[in-house]
């Protein structure tokens, strides 16, 4: 499953232009990695276009979002002639690096309109520009499934990619050729290829009214195969007997959902499955939905209410009598203006709404009212607030001086966190000054609370619900890490492997370590060298403070091939010797074995007489510490 | 008799034309002739016209305008009328008295017919400046018609066109201007302009006073379920509701404007979505309606933006789609109040929106629409409910409807008692009888004829 390594992006989150620099700290440190600043040009250009199917080209929306897209492409253009930009499922490759994107936000929405076309997405040139852009973006919002096939466009610097679609590692057939004529269902029925039956699945998705079709991916389609057991599958297909697609369509989504209930995502990619494709009507259907009001979307039984005066009185009399008080009560309504503010707050990530809101909230929360205290409470307490909801509001209340409120309201006392981890954790986080002595020990006691062991066993919990490496996050983790927080440092390399390994090294060596298997953090010239695992590994000692026999092979080998390295420039004598010496400290057959044939100068054969002399040496000083 | 143009999916296909007409002038002022709406717009355009002139025989098509109404081939055109508040002050503004396009118009004819109308609403252009205009851009199947020419042009096919009798009981006017201001401050929104709604404040205090002069004139409209293409009618009718229900519960003139600019600016965030979505006749995708959900969220955030924020209308525009049982969207932290005026607001777009034409359902009856409301437990203050029952009425001011004895009346306002409101006879001499005061009175039937406006 891939890691959503940002902050999950807030349903109704407006519309936003991750390249905004005015996004302020959280943004900047978010894009602290090449990934993250990848992510964030691909998002750029998906607000952009998406902006244009909602604003005018004159708004200020578009046009600015334009600006920032070519903006931040210009760095990428001089690496290359060309930058390449596609959007598959649930990752976009900017400039050959996949990094996979959030389902919210504008990114699937871009993936639906270049679908439209065929197109993955679009190798942009060092000559693109402003209005090339905008023509494109123009053209791209103009078709829709179904429409005749767009001229192809001619625009300097913009090269549109069709959508080839080649053998996966996992070995699931993408499609670029379909067969000719299938008779499908045999077909399917009859192939124990799951990637041909996925093929064919999409293909007769593919194959519905355009405007009653959905959203069905091959990755999708595969995912939901992948998740049935294949026998009875095959049963199935069997019993169909190639019948009714459609029934075995939903089967497929079925199952999962109620296998699934307790994992979220999921659940709402079968959900949506379910509901857009089965349960969609046909467009000519006298009781289509109603777009327009919630109210008269058609809800279930609307068609059973008649307009019978008789019933319609008694149910009329049925209603209770009493007075309504149009004007209501000053607390009420400030209860409610509040709680628009706080919804909007966490909803809305717009940076512009953002400030407006601090406009109309900073007064009403530097001395609030027991009335709206309690509002500010609710929304702080993760019982009642979604988690992300309650980090989104964390960070907007420490950035805008309103900390002591939010602690006095509760929500982040690290006792109240050690009993519904993971449960609020991250919000816990969010709430957390990286900068200050208080938070970072409170922190440290949550951990040691908490245990290694609780903490591993919550990594696949935090990283669905957002992950540690959003960078305050990240910040708090890595800025002062002490030693009860290095299971979370083994979280975050888990979660984003190489992308943080510079700022982990750093941070290791920070720290004072008694333990041998360190010893490598203040010998390896670059972070490059260490591997993920070694890392890894010295962040989760055993209950007593061990660790495994593996990892002392694994730093014995390291010292080694550091001491005899022979053509390392970057390896010189003193690093060398410095490896000899602290082999010593491994108490270890290996080890003993080694320094003894240092200290009789085998090996070393690329270096000079006098170096291997003083190798010799210290490894007999080596040996003599591991005697001792 | 006002021709009903509008009744769900099978809508006069004048009427779509001159929608699209409407849509078109927004759209070009809003996004300029290059963005995908407005060519859309153009391309159905000759489409509406190609099936409009299906018949051989039939040269093009003529519309007619006069005392703030459309005019299609004898009849006015309530509906479009209603909804085409500045092509009609346009071509009277310019002295004309319509308009006529020919058979085979294309979309560079009403691209250039588009442009001339704001040109000429700009300039305050005569209708010989206008055609000039046409004639100028090369647009020869689209003209305006000159009063005097009327006569003689459209005789034959609009033989009454002058004598028609319009509609005396309807505050068209008011209706108009109103209408205009939401398309403003639409447009404004779209353009990232600063938002004014101090005019929008005075028309509010213009329909309280239409609703004390005549309440059945007002609720006239509110029955006029017109389809509009930019759901403005629905934010008329909601507020018109709003108001009525108001006047019985409430004194303050001042809550009772902000009472009704709540509910006139309730779906201001509708501007933000995109129009495929606003407009979609299928079921909404479950992304799709995650779209359309921001509405709420994008009104409060329009009205935040304001200099003077007015807090009702900001609270409204994110909570009407809010039930009292903590559900409905946008997702509020469990125990933020519902404070009266949002409730309020949300029976009303309920209300409305079950009563009224959407492109793909017919509108229903009142009581169809309350009994579906009283099911909807959880949603709605049940109380408040039971008084906007009783001042909406079963039967709205303004139904023409057949008691028990056989006599046919129209409803003038709500008694209290809702078989027997205040009705007015229908004979030369028309009588107001209270059928509540009288113990014998017959009761109210059913409604005598749905549509009726003279």
């Amino acid at each position: 499953m891939p890691i959503n390594d940002r902050q999950s992006s807030p349903p109704g989150g407006g519309t936003r232009h991750p390249l905004d620099p005015s996004m302020g700290t959280l943004r900047n440190t978010q894009l602290d990695s090449r990934r993250d600043r990848l992510l964030a040009l691909a998002e750029g250009w998906a607000s952009a276009t998406k902006d244009l199917s909602i604003y005018p080209e004159t708004n200020h929306r578009v046009r600015d979002g334009i600006a920032r897209f070519l903006a931040a492409l210009q760095p990428h253009l001089t690496e290359g002639d060309e930058v390449e930009l596609t959007v598959h499922a649930e990752k976009v490759r900017v400039a050959g690096e996949e990094v996979p994107f959030p389902p919210t936000g504008a990114l699937p929405w871009l993936r639906r309109k270049l679908d439209a076309f065929g197109w993955a997405g679009v190798a942009f040139g060092s000559a693109v520009d402003a209005e090339g852009l905008l023509a494109f973006t123009r053209l791209i919002n103009a078709r829709r499934r179904g429409a005749a096939e767009p001229e192809h466009p001619q625009l300097p610097g913009i090269r549109p990619i069709p959508r080839v679609f080649s053998q996966t590692p996992e070995g699931w057939t993408d499609f670029d050729s379909l067969p000719e004529d299938p008779v499908l269902v045999e077909i399917l029925a009859g192939t124990p290829d799951l990637g041909r039956r996925i093929e064919l699945l999409q293909r007769k998705v593919d194959e519905c009214d355009p405007d009653d079709r959905i959203e069905v991916t091959p990755e999708l389609m595969a995912k939901l195969i992948k998740l049935l057991p294949i026998e009875e599958l095959e049963a199935e297909l069997d019993v169909l007997g190639g019948e009714d697609l459609s029934l075995l369509l939903q089967s497929l989504v079925d199952a999962p959902v109620q296998e699934l209930e307790l994992h979220g995502t999921w659940a709402h990619l079968l959900d949506r499955i379910g509901t857009t494709f089965f349960g969609r009507e046909a467009p000519a259907q006298e009781d289509a939905a109603e777009p327009l009001s919630a109210a008269s979307r058609g809800h279930p039984g609307d068609d059973l209410v008649d307009e019978d005066v008789g019933r319609f009185l008694e149910e009329f009399d049925a209603l209770p009598e009493g007075e309504v008080v149009l004007a209501s009560s000053d607390q009420e309504r400030l209860q409610e203006l509040v709680g628009t503010w706080l919804c909007q707050l966490v909803l809305d990530q717009d940076p512009a709404v953002q400030e407006r809101l601090a406009v109309h909230l900073d007064p009403v929360l530097r001395k609030p009212d027991p009335a709206v205290r309690r509002v500010v409470e609710r929304y702080l307490d993760p019982d009642l607030t979604p988690l992300w909801q309650v980090g989104q509001l964390m960070g907007w209340l420490r950035d805008h001086g309103h900390l002591a409120l939010a602690r006095s309201c509760g929500a982040i006392r690290w006792e109240d966190c050690v009993a519904r981890f993971p449960v609020g954790f991250l919000a816990f986080l969010d709430a957390l000054d990286p900068g200050s002595e208080t938070d970072r020990t409170d922190l440290a006691k949550l951990c040691q609370e908490l245990g290694a062991e609780r903490i591993s066993a919550a990594a696949q919990f935090l990283a669905r619900t957002g992950g540690l490496s959003q960078g305050r996050r990240a910040d708090l983790v890595l800025g002062h890490p002490r030693v009860e927080q290095l299971p979370l440092v083994a979280l975050l390399l888990d979660e984003r492997g190489t992308a943080v390994r510079d700022r982990v090294v750093t941070a290791l060596r920070s720290m004072s370590w008694k333990a041998p298997e360190a010893c490598l953090l203040r010998l390896l010239p670059t972070s490059d060298r260490y591997e993920l695992d070694y890392l890894r590994a010295l962040c989760l000692p055993d209950a007593h403070g061990r660790y495994p026999a593996t990892l002392r092979g694994y730093v014995i080998h390291r010292l080694r091939d550091l001491a005899e390295s022979e053509d390392d420039p970057a390896v010189d004598l003193a690093t060398r010797i410095q490896a000899v010496r602290l082999l010593g400290r491994l108490r270890a057959g290996e080890a003993r074995s080694l320094l003894q044939d240092l200290a009789r100068k085998k090996g070393f054969l690329g270096l000079g007489g006098g170096d291997r002399k003083q190798l010799a040496e210290a490894a007999k000083e080596a040996l003599r510490a591991l005697e001792t | 008799m006002c021709e009903r143009d509008t009744h769900g999916p099978g809508r006069g296909g004048i009427t779509e034309l001159v929608d699209e007409i409407i849509v078109g002038l927004v759209n070009h002022r809003i996004y300029g002739f290059d963005h995908t709406r407005v060519r859309d717009v153009l391309d159905r355009l000759v489409r509406k016209l190609e099936i409009l002139c299906a018949d051989p025989a039939k040269e093009g098509v003529l519309l007619g305008v006069a005392d703030g109404y459309l005019i299609h081939e004898g009849r006015p055109l309530l509906d479009a009328s209603l909804a085409a508040p500045r092509l009609i002050r346009t071509m009277e503004g310019m002295g004309g008295s319509g308009l006529e396009i020919d058979r085979g118009a294309g979309e560079d004819d009403f691209r250039t017919l588009l442009t001339v109308v704001e040109e000429a609403r700009k300039r305050n252009w005569s209708v010989k400046d206008a055609q000039d205009d046409l004639a100028f851009r090369h647009c020869s199947r689209i003209r305006f018609l000159e009063a005097a020419t009327f006569d003689e042009v459209s005789g034959k096919r609009l033989q009454d066109g002058l004598g028609v009798e319009l509609p005396s009981s309807i505050p068209i006017g008011l209706y108009h201007r109103v209408l205009d201001e939401l398309q403003g401050l639409s447009i404004d929104v779209c353009q990232g302009n600063r938002l004014d709604v101090t005019p929008a404040k005075g028309q509010i205090e213009g329909i309280l006073k239409q609703l004390e002069a005549d309440a059945k004139a007002l609720m006239n409209l509110a029955r006029y379920e017109s389809y509009d293409a930019f759901t403005f009618g629905h934010s008329i009718r909601v507020c018109f509701l709003a108001l009525t229900y108001a006047r019985h519960v409430a004194e303050d003139p001042d809550l009772r404007n902000s009472v009704g600019l709540a509910a006139l600016l309730h779906d201001v965030g509708k501007s933000l979505i995109p129009f495929e979505i606003l407009h979609s006749r299928t079921r909404l995708s479950v992304e799709e309606r995650k779209e359309m959900e921001k509405h709420a969220l994008f009104g409060a955030r329009i009205l935040m933006e304001l200099d003077d924020p007015e807090p009702m209308a900001v609270t409204a525009a994110m909570g009407h789609h809010r039930s009292l049982d903590g559900g409905g969207y946008p997702s509020f932290v469990k125990g933020v109040p519902v404070t009266a005026a949002t409730r309020l607001v949300k029976i009303c777009d309920v209300f409305e929106a079950l009563t009224a034409v959407r492109p793909y359902k017919d509108a229903m009856s009142p009581a169809r629409a309350y009994r579906i409301m009283f099911s909807m437990r959880g949603h709605f203050d049940q109380v408040m409910l039971k008084q906007f029952v009783m001042a909406t009425g079963l039967y709205p001011a303004g139904t023409t409807v057949r008691l028990i004895d056989g006599r046919v009346v129209r409803v003038e306002e709500q008694s209290g008692d809702l078989l027997r409101p205040v009705v007015s006879t229908l004979d030369d001499e028309p009588r107001v009888i209270d059928l509540s005061e009288e113990s014998d009175a017959p009761t109210v039937e059913g409604v005598a004829e749905r549509v009726e406006v003279a």
